[in-house]
C-alpha cells in the first residue's frame, strides 16, 4: 500500500470527536479524491447537498423500486464524519464515492430468502394439510420450521425501519467484548463509554487515527483467533472497498483519503490480489434502487431505537461538536438542564447549577478523568437536583441526552407523488412533521380542524400512523377530535408504500379503503364507511354504500347484521357534524331495520343460553340506537320484532324472552299489567326453574331500581321465590345469585332490608301517582332552575 | 475524655466496635499505599475512601474488605459530594445500610465516626448546637467552660464528619437549625458574642428513612443543601446473599459464636423468602405472593440468621439448620399479627411446600405456629 497516495481515517459513524479530528485530517492532507463508505446509489442525489435548506440529521433513503419494503436508510448527523467529508468535498469541488457494495445486493437477497421462506412455509402447509396423521409429531412437524420462515419473512422489513442503515454496521465500530475488556483493564465501565472519554469527548486532532488503527489491528487480530473469520458479507463489503480503491489509484489521483468505519482499515490496508476480491464479488444478483435524501430524528438515531450502528446519546454530542473547552461544555450543558427543569415546573436555580457543576468537576477527578463526561453531570444532576430521583432524569434524558431534533431536505428532492402531496397539505393546514409527542384538539366546527383531521384520517387508512385518534369509544365529544401526534422518519417508508395506490392522499386512501372493501365483511364495510366519512372519501362513499346494501341483502346471519347496525346509526346521527352527507347512511338504515325486524324470531328461536348471550347483547345495542334516532316508524317494526319473541311458543330462550320484555317495558310499550302477565307466566312453577332464573335474570338486567320501585313486580318475584321447593330452590340458586351479583352493593343491600319488612309492607298502599306531593315537590324548583339556567319562572307547580 | 479511654482501651470487650476500630488495619494500610492528593483535613483522599467502601487490592498486594456491596457509582457520588462544601442525605427504605454507609464514610474520611446525633421526636436545639452545664453557669457566668458541646459543634471546630441519624424524625423547627450551619458553616453562641467556625473538613452526613416520608419533610431551603444519594435495595438474589453472609460472619466473630458459619444454602433460602415477599412475586417471575406490611429489609434478614445461629450455637448442634431460623423467620414477617399471618401462611402452603427440597424449612416454620 504506497502510504504516499492513500490515507485511511476509521471513524465511528456518529462520532463528535472523530468528526472533529477528520476535518482537520482532510485540511491538512488536502486529498484530490474522498472515497466514503456508503451505497453507490446515493452518488445520484449528492447535488442536493449545495442546497442550503438541507439541514442534518438527514437520512440517505435506498429503496428497492418494484417494493419499498425493501429499504436502507444511511443516517448523518452534523457531527457524522461521514458528512463531513461530504461537506468538504462539495466545499472543495472534489470528487467523492461511495465505496460500500451496492444496496441493491442485499435488497436481492433479501428478496430470495423471503420468497425461499415462502416457499418453504406453502410445503410445509401442504405436508400438513395432505398429511398431517402420518408425519409423526415429534420429527416431521413442520410448525418450527414455518414460524422460522414466517419470521425471517418478516425481517427484512424491520430491517428497513430500524437498523438498516448498514444492514451489519456492527463490527464498523468495535463493540463487542473486546472493547469491554479493553475498558475494564483501564478501569472505565464499559466500552462505550471508554471510547467516548478516550476519543469523542477529547480535543485533539491527526494523531488520532494512528491510534484507531493500531487498536483495530489488534483486536481483529484478536477476534480472528477467537472466531472463525469475519461473516461472508462483511468479506464481500470489504472486498468492493478494496476495488473500489483499486480503481480509484487507476484513474490517477494522487491523494486519495478513504473514509470508514474503524473496523475497515486493516482490511482496506490488507494486500489482497485483486483476483480474490473479483471472484468474492461475482455473479451477485441485484434489484433496481431508488436513492433519495430524507429529514431524519435524534430519536431515531440513538440505539434506544434499535438502530445498531446508533449512538446513545445524540444531541448530548451535538453539545460536544459545539462546546468549546470541557469546563464550558458541562456549564453550558447544566445550564440547559436547568432551563428545561424550570420549563417543567421544577424546582432548579443557578445556586444548583453551580453545586451540580462542582460535584461533577470533583467526580470526574474521583475517577480520574480529565473532565466531567455525560455519567458524571448525568448523576450531579440527580443527586444536586432531583433528590436522588430518577423520574424527572427522564426528561433530561429525552430532551438533552437523545434530543428531539428533526433535519431538513430541500424541496427539490426526488420524492414520489403521495409524499409531495402529504407535504403540500401539511403546509396547507399548518401541521408541521414534529419530533415530539404533540397533542391536537381538533374543533371539528372549524373549517380548518376539519381538513385536519381528515388528512389525519387519510393517513390513517392508508396506515401511516403519523397521528393516533384519542377519541373516546364512539360517541362523546362529537364536536372535538384528539389526536397525538408524533413524526417519525421511517414513516416515509409507509409513505412509499402506500404511494402505489395513488398520487394524492385522498385518491391514495380512496383506492387502499376500496381495495380492503372487497375483502371485507359486512362489520368491516361499515367501519370502513365509518372511514370514508371521516377521511371524506366522497369517491367511494356510494361504492361503499352499495356494497354494505349488497352484503346485508347477501347477509343470513342476523347476528351480523344486528351488530352493523348501531354503528350505522351512529354515523347517520353524528355525521352532519362534520358537514358529510348522511343521507345515504340513513338509506342503509332504513334498509337495513325491515331486514333485521323481519329475521330476528327467526335467528333467536332454538338457541341454547350461551349463543343467546351475544344475540341479547347486540339486541340491547340496536334498541339502545334506534330509541336515540328517534324515528317511528323504525322503531314500530323493530318493536313489533320484540313483541313476536316474548310468548314462550316462540321457541326462543328465556334469556332473550326476559330481555325482549324488559326493553318493551321500558319503552312503554308494554303495560304493567301485560309484564306482569309474562312474568307470571315465566316464573310459574310449571316452567323450569332453569328457564325461569334466566328469565328473571336478563329481565332484570343491571339495575335493581325497577324491582325496588315497582311494588308489583316485587310481589310478583317474591311470591313465585317463597313458592319454589327446596329442590327448585337449590337450582336456581346459582342463577339467581348470578343475577344479583350484578348489582351493586348498596342496591343488594337495600333489596335484602326491603325483603326482611316485605311481609308487613307487602299489604300498604303502593307507591302511585296519588302519593305526589305536590307541596314537597316544588320545593326544589327554584334551585333546578338556576342549575340549568332557565330565567324565566313559568307558572310555579304543575 | 472517658470516650478516648474507652477508644484506646480494650476495645475487644464492647459489644460493637466502631467502624474505625474494627477496620483499623485496612484504615492503616490504605493510608500508607495512598499518594493521591487529600482535602484537607480528610484521613484519606476520595479515591482511597471508595476503595475503603467497595473494597479492593492495593499495590502491596493488601486486600480491602468491601463494606458496601452494590453501585460503585453511589459511592462515588458520596465520596465527591464530601469532598464539596455541599452535606450528604443519604436516603432509602429501611435497611439499605444507609447508617452503615454512613459510619464506614466518617470513618474513612475523619477516622472517627462517633459524632453523632441521634434524630428523635425529641430532639432538642441544644442536641443540636449546645448547651449548658448548669452548675458551672450558675456559679461562674456564661463562659466556653460552662458550654457543652454537641457533636455538631466539635466536628465544626475539628473539621470533622459529623453523623445525623434518622434526620427526618426530628422537628421540622429543630431541623431548621442545620441551615445556618450549612451555609454559612458557622455556628455562632450570642451568649458568649461568639461563633464557632467550621474548619475545612467538616461536613454532615444525615440519614433519612422513604417510609418516614411526611413525618417532619425536610424544607426546600434544608434540601438544597444537601446531596441526595437514594440507596436502593439490593438488586438481584445474589448480592442480598452476598450482603448477609458478610455481615454474619463478621457479626458473629464479634459476638463470638460458637456455631460454624451458616451455610450458603440456608443463607440463600432466607434471602429468597425475604426478595419474594418484599417483591411480590417468586424469584422465577411465575408466582404472585402477597406483601407483608414489614419492610423485610436485608438487615433484617441478617438479623435472622443471626439469631438463628446464635439458637444453633446454644442449643443446638453448634451447625444452622432450617428449624433455627424458622422462629426469627416468622418473627421478622410477621409484624401485623392478623393480617400478616394469614399472608405468611399464604407463601408456606402455595411457594415453599411446593419445594421440595425445603421440606424442612417448611416443617420447622409450620412448627413454629
Amino acid at each position: 500500500m504506497d502510504e504516499d497516495r492513500i490515507r485511511i481515517f476509521g471513524i465511528r459513524h456518529h462520532g463528535p470527536g472523530c468528526a472533529r479530528s477528520l476535518s482537520l485530517a482532510l485540511e491538512d492532507w488536502q486529498p484530490d479524491c474522498i472515497l466514503l463508505e456508503g451505497p453507490p446509489e446515493g452518488e445520484s442525489v449528492l447535488s442536493f447537498l449545495a442546497d442550503e435548506t438541507m439541514v442534518p440529521p438527514v437520512a440517505l433513503l435506498v429503496y428497492a423500486e418494484e417494493d419499498a419494503r425493501f429499504a436502507a436508510f444511511f443516517p448523518f448527523t452534523e457531527y457524522s464524519p461521514e458528512w463531513r467529508a461530504l461537506r468538504y468535498a462539495q466545499e472543495k469541488h472534489i470528487p467523492l464515492r461511495f465505496m460500500d457494495l451496492s444496496a441493491a445486493v442485499d435488497f436481492a437477497e433479501e428478496r430470495d430468502r423471503e420468497k425461499e421462506a415462502l416457499r418453504l412455509a406453502a410445503v410445509a402447509e401442504e405436508q400438513q394439510a395432505s398429511g398431517a396423521s402420518d408425519v409423526p409429531p415429534g420429527e416431521g412437524d413442520p410448525a418450527p420450521e414455518e414460524a422460522a420462515a414466517s419470521e425471517e419473512a418478516s425481517a427484512p422489513e424491520e430491517d428497513a425501519s430500524s437498523d438498516m442503515p448498514e444492514p451489519s454496521q456492527e463490527p464498523d465500530y468495535p463493540r463487542g467484548s473486546e472493547l469491554d475488556e479493553l475498558a475494564a483493564l483501564a478501569g472505565y465501565e464499559n466500552g462505550e463509554a471508554w471510547w467516548n472519554a478516550m476519543i469523542e469527548e477529547r480535543l485533539d486532532g491527526l494523531e488520532l487515527f494512528e491510534v484507531i488503527r493500531d487498536l483495530m489491528r489488534e483486536m481483529r487480530a484478536e477476534r480472528e483467533r477467537s472466531h472463525a473469520g469475519q461473516p461472508e458479507r462483511e468479506r464481500r463489503r470489504e472486498a468492493h472497498m478494496r476495488t473500489c480503491l483499486r480503481r480509484a489509484k487507476k484513474e490517477g489521483f494522487e491523494r486519495i483519503a478513504v473514509i470508514c468505519g474503524a473496523w475497515h482499515v486493516p482490511a482496506l490496508e490488507a494486500d489482497v490480489p485483486a483476483r480474490a476480491d473479483n471472484a468474492c464479488l461475482k455473479g451477485l444478483s441485484r434489484m433496481k434502487v431508488v436513492a433519495t435524501w430524507v429529514p431524519w430524528s435524534y430519536a431515531d438515531l440513538s440505539m434506544a431505537s434499535g438502530y445498531r450502528a446508533g449512538v446513545h446519546s445524540p444531541a448530548w454530542y451535538e453539545h460536544v461538536m459545539r462546546g468549546a473547552d470541557m469546563e464550558g461544555r458541562a456549564v453550558s450543558w447544566l445550564t440547559m438542564a436547568a432551563r428545561l427543569f424550570r420549563e417543567e415546573g421544577l424546582d432548579c436555580s443557578p445556586a444548583h447549577i453551580i453545586e451540580s457543576a462542582r460535584l461533577a468537576g470533583t467526580l470526574a477527578a474521583l475517577r480520574q478523568r480529565p473532565g466531567p463526561g455525560l455519567p458524571e453531570l448525568y448523576e450531579a444532576l440527580q443527586t444536586v437536583v432531583c433528590m436522588g430521583e430518577e423520574a424527572p432524569m427522564r426528561l433530561i434524558e429525552q430532551r438533552l441526552i437523545i434530543g428531539e431534533k428533526l433535519g431538513h431536505v430541500p424541496e427539490q428532492v426526488p420524492m414520489v407523488p403521495l409524499q409531495k402531496d402529504i407535504e403540500r397539505c401539511q403546509k396547507k393546514l399548518r401541521l408541521k412533521p414534529e419530533a415530539s409527542q404533540k397533542l391536537l384538539d381538533l374543533d371539528l366546527r372549524q373549517e380548518k380542524d376539519l381538513e385536519r383531521s381528515r388528512m389525519l384520517h387519510r393517513l390513517q387508512s392508508l396506515d401511516i400512523p403519523w397521528g393516533t385518534d384519542r377519541r373516546e369509544g364512539g360517541g362523546k365529544g362529537t364536536f372535538h377530535e384528539l389526536w397525538q401526534l408524533q413524526w417519525e422518519p421511517r414513516l416515509i417508508i409507509d409513505i412509499i408504500r402506500a404511494s402505489h395506490w395513488g398520487n394524492t392522499l385522498k385518491k391514495a386512501a380512496e383506492a387502499c379503503t376500496k381495495d380492503r372493501a372487497s375483502r371485507a365483511d359486512l362489520a368491516e364495510l361499515v367501519r370502513l364507511v365509518d372511514v370514508a366519512l371521516l377521511a371524506d372519501l366522497d369517491g367511494i362513499i356510494d361504492d361503499l354504500a352499495e356494497r354494505v346494501r349488497e352484503r346485508a341483502a347477501l347477509a343470513t346471519d342476523t347476528l351480523e347484521l344486528l351488530s352493523a347496525l348501531p354503528e350505522l346509526v351512529r354515523l347517520a346521527r353524528y355525521g352532519d357534524v362534520r358537514g358529510t352527507d348522511t343521507g345515504m347512511v340513513l338509506t342503509l338504515v332504513e334498509g337495513m331495520v325491515p331486514r333485521v325486524a323481519v329475521g330476528l324470531h327467526a335467528a333467536s328461536s332454538g338457541l341454547d343460553e350461551d349463543s343467546s348471550r351475544p344475540l341479547g347483547e347486540a339486541l340491547r345495542a340496536v334498541h339502545e340506537s334506534l330509541r336515540l334516532m328517534n324515528r317511528e316508524d323504525l322503531s314500530s317494526q323493530w318493536h313489533a320484532a320484540l313483541r313476536r319473541l316474548i310468548p314462550e311458543e316462540s321457541g326462543v330462550h328465556a334469556c332473550l324472552r326476559g330481555l325482549a320484555t324488559r326493553l318493551l317495558f321500558d319503552d312503554d310499550i308494554l303495560s304493567a299489567e301485560e309484564v306482569a302477565t309474562q312474568m307470571g307466566l315465566a316464573l310459574s312453577p310449571a316452567s323450569e326453574p332453569e328457564a325461569a332464573a334466566a328469565w328473571l335474570s336478563s329481565f332484570l338486567g343491571q339495575s335493581a331500581m325497577l324491582l325496588m320501585h315497582d311494588d308489583g313486580l316485587w310481589g310478583m318475584v317474591d311470591a313465585w321465590l317463597a313458592g319454589l321447593s327446596d329442590n327448585q330452590f337449590t337450582a336456581v340458586l346459582p342463577m339467581l345469585r348470578r343475577t344479583f351479583t350484578g348489582f351493586s352493593a348498596p342496591e343488594r343491600r337495600q333489596l335484602a332490608e326491603r325483603a326482611r319488612r316485605a311481609p308487613r309492607s307487602s299489604a300498604s298502599a303502593p307507591v302511585g301517582k296519588d302519593a305526589w306531593d305536590e307541596a314537597r315537590a316544588v320545593l326544589p324548583l327554584p334551585l333546578l332552575r338556576r342549575m340549568l339556567g332557565l330565567a324565566a319562572e313559568p307558572e310555579a307547580g304543575r | 475524655m472517658t470516650m478516648a479511654e474507652e477508644k484506646n482501651g480494650a476495645s475487644s470487650r464492647v459489644l460493637r466496635r466502631h467502624a474505625e476500630q474494627q477496620f483499623a488495619e485496612e484504615l492503616a494500610e490504605l493510608k500508607k499505599a495512598d499518594t493521591r492528593p487529600r482535602p484537607e483535613h480528610w484521613e484519606l483522599s476520595p479515591w482511597a475512601v471508595c476503595t475503603y467502601l467497595m473494597g479492593g487490592t492495593l499495590e502491596n498486594g493488601f486486600e480491602v474488605t468491601p463494606k458496601y456491596i452494590g453501585s460503585r457509582r453511589l459511592m462515588e457520588i458520596a465520596v465527591a459530594t464530601l469532598a464539596t462544601d455541599r452535606a450528604l442525605l443519604l436516603y432509602g427504605v429501611p435497611g439499605t445500610a444507609k447508617s452503615w454507609v454512613s459510619e464506614h464514610l466518617a470513618a474513612a474520611v475523619s477516622g472517627d465516626s462517633t459524632l453523632i446525633i441521634q434524630g428523635t421526636a425529641g430532639t432538642s436545639e441544644e442536641q443540636m448546637r449546645y448547651g449548658w452545664n448548669y452548675a458551672e453557669l450558675l456559679a461562674k457566668g456564661p463562659s466556653r467552660n460552662a458550654l457543652v458541646e454537641s457533636p455538631l459543634m466539635r466536628a465544626m471546630a475539628e473539621g470533622r464528619i459529623a453523623r445525623i441519624e434518622e434526620l427526618t424524625r426530628i422537628p421540622a423547627d429543630v431541623q431548621d437549625t442545620l441551615i445556618t450551619i450549612l451555609s454559612e458553616k458557622s455556628l455562632p453562641i450570642p451568649e458568649l458574642n461568639e461563633e464557632v467556625q467550621a474548619v475545612r473538613g467538616f461536613n454532615v452526613i444525615a440519614t433519612a428513612n422513604n417510609r418516614d416520608k411526611g413525618v417532619n419533610e425536610l424544607s426546600s431551603a434544608l434540601k438544597r443543601r444537601f446531596n441526595t444519594v437514594v440507596l436502593p435495595v439490593p438488586a438481584t438474589e445474589d448480592e442480598e446473599v452476598a450482603i448477609v453472609e458478610k455481615r454474619v460472619r463478621e457479626m458473629g466473630r464479634s459476638l463470638e459464636l460458637p456455631a460454624e458459619p451458616p451455610a450458603l444454602e440456608e443463607v440463600r433460602r432466607v434471602v429468597r423468602v425475604f426478595r419474594e415477599l418484599r417483591n411480590g412475586r417468586t424469584e422465577d417471575g411465575k408466582i404472585k405472593v402477597k406483601t407483608p406490611s414489614g419492610t423485610l429489609s436485608t438487615a433484617e434478614a441478617i438479623s435472622v440468621v443471626n439469631s438463628g445461629m446464635a439458637l444453633a450455637a446454644h442449643f443446638g448442634d453448634g451447625t444452622l439448620r432450617a428449624g433455627d431460623v424458622a422462629a426469627g423467620l416468622v418473627g421478622a414477617i410477621v409484624k401485623d399479627p392478623v393480617q400478616d399471618r394469614v399472608i405468611w401462611h399464604e407463601y408456606l402452603e402455595t411457594v415453599m411446600k411446593e419445594r421440595s427440597d425445603w421440606k424442612d424449612l417448611y416443617r420447622a416454620c409450620r412448627n413454629v405456629d
